[in-house]
């Protein structure tokens, strides 16, 4: 009396696509291997997807591929186009940073004086005036290349229905510093160079005067 | 025995190289560039529109606008996968722009027919496929697949890019790419097996 096999879980048969092309790892290709050998259905299965897999479709339905002038062509249509393209405008983050590090700096300054026992403190009253909204850039600065199907319900068009006065457009970790310069005093600011490392909002500041 | 001596080999060099030598406007990076992926884009894009000017269109859109907005793959994604995602994107717009061309100068009668993807000429009952057929066939055939579904396709099988590097193009889980490939394939030979029994 021979023991009889042991009962096989089924697969999700979409595993048998990752499995004619490769993609599936080790352990779930063998139980697509053990499926297979008792399934002669999923057999057929797996001969369509391998059918239609990458290198038998390519070589089964080859594209007729244009002459080389065709590509040099379209190649020097991109090359003139790209010389004739604007650079992207950059906002310079660094002054944003020595704006915050500055004011933050200041009201640190004012606020943590050591206090003498028994006779109060100054108390530093500040006056923020919040600028308007900075003018990052206009409508017709920004082209929508590509996004992704979850994000396409989120897109605006016209203008941001929410008017905050100041938005805060990335975290410290979507910001590379290209470059920042020293207060008066000859100091870079803390704030700046942790930036980048930093995933805590950042808000938006007018640039300096004068630049 | 006198061994050889070592010599440090030196690759080809990497996209992000030749992305830093074209910002710096070194032409012979985007020479080099477009020498390494004309292909692949020129695949993607003429399986997804089927003629060869059309492909070369999306081709020269895609290749502008990934140059141009480099800011937004940087850190994200590979040259290769920022590309193929934009050539793409192009040639699905060129294809729609196509067929809303074609429809507006047909007539209703005809514009109703040009809904249903025909191979131009059917094979005859009985004579094996001619390799031209076989690609018109499969041509309609992709067509009438779903859009995601042929975009997933053609990524994968003409783009070389694997299940990871689709999903990061689409935005969708690799479960979600293995499920379209799947589907794709059997509707395929569900649509050759009827478009050859014509």
């Amino acid at each position: 009396m021979s023991q009889s096999e042991p009962e096989l879980d089924p697969i999700p048969q979409e595993w048998l696509a990752a499995y004619a092309d490769g993609e599936l790892g080790h352990a779930d290709a063998l139980r697509v291997e053990r499926w297979i050998a008792s399934h002669p259905e999923a057999r057929e299965l797996l001969r369509v997807q391998e059918a239609f897999a990458g290198p038998a479709f390519r070589e089964l339905v080859q594209i007729p591929v244009p002459e080389d002038d065709a590509f040099d062509r379209v190649r020097d249509r991109i090359a003139a186009a790209v010389v004739h393209v604007r650079p992207p405008r950059r906002f310079p983050w660094a002054i944003a940073f020595l704006g915050l590090a500055t004011a933050a700096g200041l009201l640190i300054a004012l606020n943590l004086r050591p206090a003498v026992p028994g006779v109060p403190g100054p108390r530093a009253v500040v006056e923020v005036t919040p600028e308007p909204p900075y003018e990052v850039a206009s409508d017709d600065d920004v082209e929508i290349v590509s996004m992704f199907d979850r994000d396409a319900p989120m897109l605006i068009v016209g203008r941001h229905p929410i008017a905050l006065r100041a938005p805060a457009w990335a975290s410290g970790s979507d910001v590379v510093l290209e470059w920042a310069e020293p207060d008066a005093q000859g100091y870079f600011s803390d704030m700046a160079g942790a930036a980048g490392t930093r995933s805590v909002p950042m808000v938006l500041m007018p640039p300096a005067k004068g630049r | 025995m006198v061994s050889e001596p070592a010599f440090a080999t030196t690759g080809p060099p990497g996209d992000e190289a030749l992305l830093v030598r074209f910002a710096s406007g070194e032409r012979s990076a985007l020479d080099e560039l477009f020498q390494r992926y004309r292909l692949l884009a020129y695949r993607v894009a003429f399986r997804l529109l089927g003629n060869e000017a059309d492909a070369l269109d999306a081709v020269q859109e895609g290749f502008v606008k990934a140059l141009t907005h480099l800011d937004g793959f940087q850190g994200r994604s590979s040259f290769k996968t920022w590309l193929l995602r934009i050539v793409s994107n192009a040639a699905l717009d060129l294809g729609r722009q196509r067929r809303r061309r074609d429809l507006l100068s047909l007539d209703p009668v005809a514009a109703r027919d040009a809904d249903i993807p025909l191979p131009a000429t059917a094979p005859e009952p009985g004579r094996e496929l001619e390799h031209q057929d076989l690609r018109q066939l499969l041509d309609a055939a992709l067509e009438s697949l779903p859009e995601a579904q042929r975009r997933t396709f053609v990524l994968h099988v003409d783009g070389e890019l694997s299940y990871r590097e689709v999903a990061d193009v689409l935005g969708i889980s690799i479960g979600t790419v293995m499920s379209r490939l799947f589907y794709a394939r059997q509707k395929l030979r569900g649509l050759l097996a009827a478009q050859a029994n014509v």
